[in-house]
């Protein structure tokens, strides 16, 4: 079997097994939800009657889509008092948001499938390093 | 996209772990053959 068999079997494993992670297992559902929750709370806190903010669900999305009645003071804050994109922006594991409509959201099954080939590839460099043969000392 | 990998670390640990074992799997020197070869002998 050639090298690059073996490499291209192995990449397919990794990334069923990162697809079976994020969508049979339900992570990535449970991690939207958590993510969704905390933003939510973000809202909830600034006290904006109307406004509301929701994450991508078809497909999974990190990316935060905000609607409602909102000024720009209320959007974009005023010198060092926050407004609400900031604190959206600010909570961890939101990759952007955007007001009304999901510009620009990446589903959370690439980025996901996107890391576990890079966590493949060092993988791969790790076991080459592993397999490689060692230098013979002739002293 | 790399902020993602602080939430989402057990698939990551797995496609490293199936790398390194792939790794180790294709760049593996082959076995050398347990019964010496002698491939100049005179034959019969």
């Amino acid at each position: 079997m050639s090298r690059w068999l073996k490499l291209l079997i192995g990449l397919a494993l990794a990334l069923a097994a990162g697809w079976v992670f994020h969508g049979p297992l339900g992570q990535g559902a449970a991690f939207v939800d958590q993510l969704e929750a905390r933003v939510q709370a973000v809202v909830r806190d600034a006290d904006l009657p109307g406004v509301e903010v929701r994450l991508g669900r078809d497909p999974l999305s990190r990316h935060a889509v905000l609607s409602g009645p909102a000024n720009d003071f209320q959007r974009e804050g005023l010198g060092t008092l926050p407004g609400l994109n900031q604190r959206i922006a600010g909570v961890a594991g939101i990759s952007g948001f955007s007001w009304d409509r999901p510009d620009g959201a990446m589903p959370l099954l690439a980025e996901t499938l996107l890391l576990v080939a890079l966590a493949y590839a060092i993988g791969v460099g790790i076991g080459w390093l592993l397999a490689r043969p060692k230098r013979e000392s002739f002293l | 996209m790399l902020s993602l990998a602080q939430f989402d670390l057990i698939p990551l640990i797995v496609a490293l772990a199936i790398g390194a074992a792939a790794g180790r799997w294709a760049f593996a020197k082959p076995k050398a053959s347990a019964v010496p070869v002698m491939k100049d002998e005179a034959q019969p």
